[in-house]
């Protein structure tokens, strides 16, 4: 029949049909700009492909020809991609360096240390000990095995585990594998696996294929690793809301107020010091008294007093 | 886009062209988004992580693309691999929903529009996947044409050609239907 489908039968037929279902702009600007990044990765790494892992003098050497090059390209083109750098690290952790920086298509292995890592959105990234993970590009990476805690700056992160792939909707996440098992829990916000939404204090649990729901603590000692790895939280003209914030983002523990006078107290407070470098449940111990206050921890709450 | 538009394309993207990469997500990512959903029942959140994995992963392989087959059939090979592994995730059957890969359902489809001139999700589907494969603008401009009853002038404007341009992709665009129409009836038993 086709070979006599005349113009009016074409026409009919696509009338017929109606209209292709039209593709969501948001859907469309999301996946562009993760396949981007992983274009970018690939063109990046494929004139790289051999280093792991670049200390911040060489990089910043190549971001010199970087410039140097669009100076003189009128093209615009890809460099090799710097996508994390690492925060911190603790215990032995052969090879990776506070400040060095981690270019696309890298593996992270760990053994008996741990790290954590800054991406470029001011995501941050914990890897646990005996842990293998790789930075596909910003905002999709793979965890091969061992256990990441993902606190989220933007929603979009990707990651792929050997058994399907986790997406964030703006949270604070851990992801831990065993050779035949995957655990997800979420301790703020939203994440999708396979279909499954898991919000906070909820944990899926992944064996055999099955997927199973169940409720799980937001704070508490199986949190400790990645609380551990918390960057310090800069106290310097920060108000005491600030800090309490990121105590509570960084342990799971809810902050109240025994009083509205302490939470006008702790609005209008400004602290003042350096770095919080120790663990955020111990800051808040240490701390509130230099703003007039004091913390108490129990059953997942801190309380804040004058 | 011909095979040899097709390798100048890859060829920009494997350079490092950001505008080539504009071109090529422009030109394929409806299409695969549609290709997927049909595949995944019409869920969008599955298709969205289908066809994303699927592009991801064909751009990191840009090189072992030779140009023998349509660069959005060979988009479709990693978009079937995806797919796959969903459902088998997914530890769910794929619904017997009508693909126009299933040639004998979908010409058995056809006849039936052709005979009943009725329209059907299935042969809505069919008619919708042979404009998705069509070369690049052709299923746009047939669209345009037939059920947004643009004129050439207006088709012209939003194509960014000469009239005459447009005229011609038209002719070329219709006679690109027939062909793979053609082919679909030709593959029946």
């Amino acid at each position: 029949m086709s070979n006599d489908l005349r113009d009016d039968a074409v026409e009919r037929l696509i009338k017929i049909a109606g209209p292709r279902p039209a593709v969501r702009a948001d859907v469309a600007a999301r996946v562009k700009a993760n396949v981007r990044d992983a274009w970018r990765a690939e063109v990046g790494a494929s004139r790289t492909r051999g280093r792991f892992i670049w200390t911040l003098p060489l990089a910043a050497a190549i971001a010199t020809a970087v410039v140097l090059t669009i100076t003189h390209t009128p093209q615009t083109t890809v460099q090799p991609w710097v996508v994390a750098h690492v925060e911190r690290v603790t215990g032995a952790t052969p090879g990776l360096k506070i400040g060095a920086s981690v270019i696309a298509r890298s593996t992270i292995v760990t053994t008996e240390g741990r790290a954590s890592f800054r991406l470029a959105d001011g995501t941050s990234l914990r890897l646990d000990t005996h842990s293998r993970l790789r930075f596909d590009t910003p905002h999709r990476l793979a965890l091969e095995s061992g256990a990441v805690y993902i606190d989220t700056a933007r929603r979009g992160i990707r990651l792929q585990t050997p058994f399907g792939l986790v997406r964030d909707i703006g949270t604070r996440f851990e992801v831990r594998l065993t050779p035949a098992s995957a655990r997800i829990r979420v301790r703020n916000g939203e994440v999708v696996f396979m279909n499954q939404h898991a919000h906070r204090g909820e944990q899926l649990d992944v064996v055999n294929g099955e997927v199973k729901t169940s409720r799980t603590a937001t704070w508490g000692d199986e949190w400790d690793w990645a609380m551990e790895l918390a960057p310090p939280f800069e106290l310097e003209g920060a108000h005491v809301t600030q800090f309490l914030a990121w105590v509570s983002g960084e342990t799971g523990l809810d902050v109240i107020y025994d009083s509205p006078a302490t939470a006008h107290r702790a609005e209008a407070t400004t602290m003042h010091g350096s770095r919080a470098a120790v663990r955020p449940d111990v800051a808040a111990k240490a701390f509130l008294p230099t703003a007039g206050l004091q913390a108490t921890i129990r059953d997942g709450v801190i309380t804040v007093r004058q | 886009m011909d095979s040899m538009n097709d390798r100048t394309l890859v060829a920009r993207m494997i350079a490092g062209d950001e505008r080539a990469f504009d071109e090529f997500f422009k030109a394929n990512f409806a299409p695969m988004f549609r290709f997927a959903l049909r595949r995944l029942d019409g869920n969008e959140d599955a298709a969205e992580e289908v066809v994303q994995a699927a592009l991801s992963s064909a751009v990191t392989k840009l090189k072992t693309y030779r140009g023998e087959a349509a660069l959005m059939t060979w988009l479709f090979t990693f978009c079937r691999h995806e797919i796959a592994g969903w459902w088998r995730r997914s530890k769910r059957e794929p619904s017997t929903a009508l693909f126009a890969d299933d040639l004998a359902h979908a010409v058995a489809a056809l006849d039936s529009l052709a005979m009943a001139n009725a329209r059907s999700s299935d042969t809505a589907r069919i008619v919708q996947s042979i404009l998705d494969r069509l070369p690049r603008h052709y299923g746009d401009a047939l669209e345009w044409k037939y059920i947004d009853a643009l004129s050439v002038n207006e088709i012209a404007a939003r194509l960014g050609v000469g009239v005459k341009a447009a005229e011609s992709l038209l002719t070329r665009a219709r006679n690109a239907f027939r062909d793979a129409f053609a082919a679909v009836e030709g593959a029946m038993p």
